[in-house]
């Protein structure tokens, strides 16, 4: 780096600390803080199942219509009429599972059920290696979740991943595009 | 100085009435009121940094400010008022947004039109009527990891040493992106001039 590249360096570098340093969050953020402060251990012991589950599904509610490819995974799910299978999901397991991980457990056991509706021999060619990098970054995710069983905002990234290469096998298995 | 008399784009701030020990301290004896206090002092200033490290994505950035928040209640108890209160949060928010863009691993995807169209309704990049609004859009343009090291040194004020451990990269490889984002910056600006 020479002197003209610093000079720019710290032309740019003052711009950059004159960026606005507040943003005023949405009032819907702190009513769903303190939700969960009612439900929500003051340490991070392993919390016996059914108080952690009694939270779980708010933080789930408020997360599926925020984002649209978790939507997208909801209404392929849906559609394939998978929910609620009478096999048995991943549920009854695992008595030291976390809840968030077994919510992964479960959103996994949905995504797969959607899977096998789909001839995913017939999936383009070209589209392969990014369902290759679509799983796995949801097998990263998932191992993040194992080890951070707090992280509830990996749950969305594991939403999103699967509602994306859900939406990628339909579209590499029927290129006329059967998606909104 | 008081670090809010720094540019404020929100309602500017009267000094607190409570201090934040005595407010940390109410909230640690599980005083909701008073971690509420805290979350209103405190929130616009972390939702700033994680709107930018997590690419001007609103609803990721607030979950990651929800998560920070759950998190300060949870490890409020043992908080040793070692270092302020804000400077805690601040690194609670970092080390929370960074499992998120650690876990992310879109930005090395290729994945063809399609593709590209869904990941481009999940970035949603809301509109922003600051000034610098150009300088805005091309920090969230920037690659994430390129994005988080020059938002933690340039705007934060972080250490490359510091950056390194947070992204758990080497030092060289912090002084690296910076360098790189620095570039890819001054060239978007330049295109988009």
């Amino acid at each position: 780096m020479n002197i003209h590249d610093d000079d720019h360096d710290d032309a740019l570098a003052q711009r950059l600390r004159g960026l606005p340093s507040e943003r005023v969050a949405p009032a819907a953020v702190w009513q769903r803080i303190a939700a969960e402060l009612e439900q929500t251990p003051r340490f991070q012991q392993a919390p016996a199942a059914p108080a952690l589950n009694a939270a779980a599904p708010r933080r789930m509610q408020r997360r599926w219509p925020r984002y649209g490819a978790a939507a997208v995974i909801v209404a392929l799910i849906a559609g394939a009429g998978v929910l609620w299978l009478p096999q048995q999901p991943p549920a009854a397991v695992a008595v030291e599972e976390s809840s968030l991980q077994h919510q992964a457990n479960t959103i996994t056991y949905q995504y797969r059920q959607a899977m096998a509706t789909l001839p995913q021999q017939d999936v383009a060619a070209e589209l392969q290696p990014a369902l290759r990098e679509l799983d796995e970054s949801a097998g990263s995710i998932r191992s993040a979740i194992a080890q951070s069983p707090d992280a509830a905002f990996l749950l969305g990234q594991l939403q999103r991943t699967y509602a994306l290469r859900l939406e990628l096998t339909r579209k590499g298995v029927n290129p006329t595009g059967l998606s909104t | 100085m008081d670090m809010l008399d720094a540019t404020v784009t929100a309602t500017a701030p009267s000094p607190p009435a409570v201090d934040d020990a005595a407010l940390a301290r109410a909230a640690a004896d599980g005083d909701t009121r008073a971690y509420e206090r805290i979350y209103r002092r405190h929130s616009p200033r972390l939702y700033a940094l994680l709107w930018r490290l997590c690419g001007g994505n609103a609803a990721r950035a607030e979950d990651v400010l929800q998560e920070t928040f759950i998190q300060a209640w949870r490890k409020l108890p043992q908080f040793r008022f070692e270092s302020a209160l804000s400077t805690w949060l601040h690194r609670l928010a970092v080390n929370t947004a960074l499992m998120e863009l650690r876990a992310t691993t879109f930005e090395s995807l290729d994945i063809g039109e399609s593709g590209m169209d869904l990941l481009a309704e999940m970035t949603d990049t809301p509109r922003c009527h600051a000034t610098g609004m150009d300088l805005e859009r091309a920090l969230l343009t920037l690659p994430p990891r390129a994005r988080a090291v020059l938002v933690l040194h340039d705007i934060e004020g972080w250490k490359h040493q510091e950056i390194a451990v947070e992204l758990q990269m080497a030092v060289g490889s912090s002084k690296a992106q910076l360098h790189r984002a620095r570039s890819l910056l001054r060239t978007r600006l330049g295109d988009a001039g």
